[in-house]
């Protein structure tokens, strides 16, 4: 999936406010940003909300965007500031987003592919949703959009050793899961 | 057999035709095409311009723009009206009020010239003429 953030987008001709490339690149994204935010906050008119500010703000502030090519991530990042902001106004005490943990380096960086079997679907979904949310995000944009560990960190505004932790403990938490299961 | 995102995907497809129309929705209100914007710069020149100095730099423009207007009204607010009767002296002054100044001022002048003493006449300089013209009589002359 790496090479979904090498794919040709058309930031040039959306930097010049061109509708046609704007299109082309909320098309392309809003799938995968919808479900990151959605299953972030479990609600989904709030998500198509959070979406739609989301694209909004895009459009106004793509001059603030410094690599073309960090398109996605950016785009990610603006969704979850919008995830917090929420999380914030409804409980403002917590904010299960943010949680501070001890970093420790992965034992299990393995990126690869991880095939689901169709009886074991259930149990993944129900499992990402049982995660703490600040795991779930990592999970959420190591698969939908396999950005690298430092874009996640830019993302979620957190260390990079953060995300390695987090990635890890989430992973393994989701094939114990699915080895009980089966 | 799926992969983590496909199964993701696949869980919130149910909002992919409320997704289209959000973002047809966005791009409609909310990108600001360049193009219509410029359709009366016929020259190139004069679109790079617009793109490059003004469009791009709207935001700071009008920020600019805004400072000078609030500038201006402070401004105006500090000085506040200006009294009418400060305005209006040099032109209601009577023309009599002018005339007598001006006599008094003739005659002021005249008395000034009469008891002033004649100027002495300038006596002629000592040496009859610049330095460098006078000869010395026991100056070498040459022939």
């Amino acid at each position: 999936m790496a090479m979904l953030e090498q794919e040709s987008l058309p930031i040039a001709a959306a930097r010049e406010g061109r509708p046609e490339a704007w299109d082309a690149l909320f098309r392309r994204y809003q799938m995968p940003l919808y479900a990151y935010v959605c299953e972030l906050t479990g609600d989904g008119e709030a998500s198509l909300d959070i979406v739609q500010e989301t694209f909004i703000s895009a459009a106004r502030h793509v001059g603030s965007l410094r690599a073309d090519h960090k398109f996605g991530s950016w785009l990610f990042g603006i969704a979850h500031q919008k995830c917090l902001q929420r999380w914030r106004r409804l409980r403002p005490d917590s904010i299960p987003l943010e949680e501070v943990e001890a970093s420790e380096p992965a034992a299990d960086p393995d990126p690869s592919e991880w095939l689901i079997r169709r009886e074991q679907e259930e149990a993944f979904l129900t499992g990402v949703s049982q995660l703490t949310p600040a795991h779930r995000a990592v999970l959420l944009l190591h698969y939908l959009e396999d950005f690298p560990l430092e874009d996640i960190a830019a993302v979620t505004n957190t260390g990079v050793g953060t995300v390695k932790s987090r990635l890890h403990y989430a992973k393994r938490a989701l094939r114990q899961r699915l080895e009980r299961e089966s | 057999m799926k992969t983590p995102r496909e199964l993701l995907l696949a869980r919130h497809a149910g909002a992919r035709m409320r997704l289209d129309a959000l973002r047809r929705e966005v791009v409609a209100e909310h990108v600001c095409p360049l193009d219509a914007l410029e359709p009366r710069l016929a020259s190139g020149g004069l679109t790079v311009f617009w793109r490059q100095f003004v469009w791009s730099g709207r935001w700071a423009w009008s920020g600019l723009a805004l400072a000078w207007v609030t500038i201006l009204g402070l401004h105006l607010a500090a000085d506040g009206p200006v009294p009418l009767t400060a305005r209006s002296v040099p032109a209601e002054r009577p023309a009599g009020d002018l005339r007598l100044a001006l006599t008094e001022q003739a005659r002021l002048r005249a008395s000034l010239l009469e008891s002033s003493p004649p100027l002495a006449p300038q006596t002629p300089r000592r040496g009859g003429g610049p330095r460098s013209e006078k000869r010395l009589p026991n100056s070498p002359t040459t022939a």
